[in-house]
């Protein structure tokens, strides 16, 4: 059995074409259903995210394998009303990349973001689907096991996954280095423009004590607010906010700071709390550099944070050949898996003609042995073929990917086996 | 066992434990470079931690039965017991908080330690082998695990300033990837000092039992003295509750400031020997 792939991923195909070709749950199980019943394929994973729309498939050979691809592919352009460019051409891929390619997906390798997480849940979801639609066979399974196992292997044994790559991200990581996490902390956005929308982004679905947004138009700040769960306030309220904030993030687009270090020094008599965290995004600066001098004051301005990202891409980039030795032995251990199966059949057929040989043998001896002593000799038989074949066949199942293309006719030659029988269980 | 086999015994079990702490300094310094911050995620390795403490243990135990007290007559014992309390205060410490990140340098300086001890159980002599009564035992056998908390209060305490520092001039390097935070650090430096501070009060309360007009000129050394006021100065630390930035810093100040005497009282027992002794 072989596996392919389809894949139309970002590195290729622009956003437009991509939400075409995008699945929702719902339609994948009907697809990958009909995968089941128009091409009998009981082996299917469909991994449709944002960034890619990928289908791996195992068929029992190369034409069916590529023919399923390409009338899959003929249909989508049909039903959704698009047409992929003749060049660069869509991707239907082999058996050897198909199978590297859900490792490196698995792994982040082939993500936007090297070495995003997000992707190892998304193939997780995937065979949930696959299962729904009853295309789980045992190959695409095991695949996908492996998958996720190299996957997991490449985030705890390499820092491919480490660090923030976002400004607004990277705030959000030196808050949790300073105060150990964010689900305690009293958080203030002020400025209601995008990049205060993208803080809020990260911010959401974590949980945090308060979160306050402060603007001088109300307008669009209540639109924020309601979309994120926050309180409003106005620029007057800013020194309030700095007594009862642990983190403050500014990015209001003003001509002039907006937290100054007078407006620090009068409230820091008042302020009961541990260390502030200011973080200004803006450009022009909110917030006086000199801040940063206080002593219970953490001051990080945009160059600051887009340091730690930097350092953090060029950990991940450095990160990626470790990342790919992991993809290696693991591709290499399903490959060998994927042999040994292949073998199971002869092995089977092997075991079979011992046995056969045996019981002709014990039945020239029926009439001779007792009962007792006759079953004596057929377990004793029994256990000297088992004995026999036990460690061959394991040392065959081990070394399959090196043994020659005609292994079986060698094996009829070694045993004198049913060469015909052999094939048609092969 | 004649005096030379005993002492080859005695080199050969300790410089044995002190190859175990070197290779759990390895084995958590590759911890720390796969980002394994929380002791769940590799317990392999604290498994190994744990297996070199009980085997620890049990040689302690078992010179405690040979000289019938708790072994701390000699400064090849008095050092590896040090080296095991500190290994198992911060076990403990990484138990209770679930951070890891600092773990190596604590084992780093019970390494040193238990090193210490290696050499000199070298020079071991039949002098060497005496006998404490109980309320001794307990006088030194607390004094030692304040002094480990205090070492492990330092430890925390320069970490904590290194990585403040390090925030606040935006240095994301080495000890902002690799230590846990500020917060955590804080919390493990409160809780290294308030174990030293109970200890040490159990060990001064046990010395007033043991001063009488005789001896207290003999029983009073230097290190006494420094121990006294460490001890005041770590009760006032763990009675302040962590309730701002500034008070963090001045417990850290303090903490390191401790941790530079118990280097002093390191040097002053490698030199001269326990003055109880």
């Amino acid at each position: 059995m072989k596996i392919f792939s389809l894949t139309l991923c970002h590195k290729v195909f622009p956003i437009e074409l991509r939400e075409k070709i995008a699945f929702k749950d719902a339609d994948a199980i009907s697809f990958l259903s009909g995968l089941k019943e128009e091409h009998e394929i009981k082996n299917a994973l469909l991994v449709s995210t944002c960034n890619r729309t990928e289908l791996f498939i195992a068929a029992e050979n190369v034409h069916q394998g590529l023919k399923t691809l390409e009338q899959v592919l003929d249909v989508w352009e049909r039903e959704r009303n698009f047409k992929l460019p003749i060049c660069p051409p869509p991707n239907i891929i082999d058996h050897y990349s198909s199978v590297e390619r859900l490792l490196r997906v698995t792994s982040g390798l082939e993500s936007q973001i090297v070495g995003e997480s997000e992707i190892q849940g998304q193939v997780r979801t995937a065979m949930d689907l696959s299962a729904e639609a009853g295309v789980n066979g045992q190959v695409i399974l095991k695949l996908w096991e492996k998958a996720l196992r190299c996957g997991k292997r490449v985030r705890s044994e390499t820092p491919l996954g480490d660090g923030a790559l976002s400004v607004a991200y990277g705030a959000l990581e030196v808050a949790r280095k300073i105060f150990g996490g964010i689900s305690n902390l009293d958080i203030t956005i002020v400025g209601a423009g995008e990049v205060s929308e993208l803080v809020l982004q990260n911010l959401q679905g974590q949980d945090r004590k308060s979160l306050k947004i402060l603007n001088r138009s109300k307008e669009r700040a209540e639109h924020l607010a309601r979309s994120y769960s926050a309180d409003l306030g106005g620029l007057e309220d800013l020194p309030s906010a700095l007594i009862n904030s642990d983190l403050v993030i500014a990015s209001t687009g003003a001509s002039d700071p907006v937290i100054t270090r007078q407006m620090i020094k009068d409230i820091s008599s008042k302020r009961k709390k541990g260390a502030l965290l200011l973080v200004d995004l803006g450009l022009p600066r909110d917030i006086e550099p000199t801040i940063g001098n206080l002593a219970d004051i953490f001051l990080f301005n945009l160059d600051d944070l887009a340091r730690l990202v930097e350092g953090n891409l060029t950990a991940r980039r450095q990160a990626i050949p470790e990342a790919e030795e992991i993809v290696k032995h693991e591709l290499t251990q399903f490959e060998s898996w994927l042999e040994s199966r292949r073998l199971e059949p002869a092995i089977r057929s092997l075991r079979s003609a011992l046995d056969n040989a045996c019981q002709r043998e014990l039945s020239h001896l029926r009439e001779e042995l007792s009962d007792e002593d006759f079953n004596r000799m057929e377990s004793l038989l029994r256990k000297v073929v088992n004995r026999m074949l036990h460690k061959s066949t394991n040392e065959i199942r081990q070394s399959s990917t090196e043994l020659e293309r005609n292994f079986l006719s060698r094996l009829e030659s070694f045993f004198q086996l049913d060469a015909s029988g052999l094939e048609d269980q092969q | 066992m004649d005096l030379e086999s005993y002492g080859v015994a005695t080199n050969i079990v300790v410089i044995l434990l002190t190859v175990f702490y070197g290779s759990l300094i390895t084995s958590e310094f590759r911890a720390l470079r796969s980002g394994n911050l929380n002791p769940e995620a590799s317990r392999d390795s604290l498994s190994w931690l744990q297996l070199a403490l009980v085997v620890h243990l049990v040689v302690i135990v078992i010179r405690g039965f040979e000289v019938g007290s708790c072994p701390v007559a000699s400064r090849w014992e008095a050092f590896s017991l040090l080296a095991f309390l500190i290994a198992s205060l911060q076990w403990v410490l990484v138990v209770l908080s679930k951070d890891r990140s600092t773990l190596i340098f604590g084992l780093g300086f019970a390494f040193l330690l238990q090193l210490g001890s290696a050499s000199f159980s070298l020079t071991l002599e039949s002098g060497d082998v005496s006998k404490l009564d109980a309320i001794r035992s307990l006088h030194a056998f607390s004094a030692l695990l304040g002094v480990a908390g205090v070492a492990i209060a330092g430890i925390h305490g320069i970490l904590w300033m290194l990585l403040r520092s390090s925030i606040k001039r935006g240095n994301f390097g080495l000890l902002f990837n690799n230590l846990s935070s500020l917060e955590s650090l804080s919390k493990l430096l409160r809780t290294a000092t308030s174990i030293s501070a109970i200890t040490l009060t159990i060990s001064l309360a046990s010395a007033f039992l043991l001063v009488d007009e005789q001896n207290i000129n003999r029983s009073l050394g230097y290190e006494s003295y420094i121990t006294v006021f460490v001890w005041l100065v770590f009760t006032v630390l763990a009675l302040v509750p962590r309730s701002n930035h500034s008070v963090t810093v001045w417990r850290t100040l303090f903490s390191i400031g401790g941790f530079v005497l118990v280097l002093f009282v390191l040097l002053w027992i490698s030199v001269f020997g326990f003055h109880s002794v």
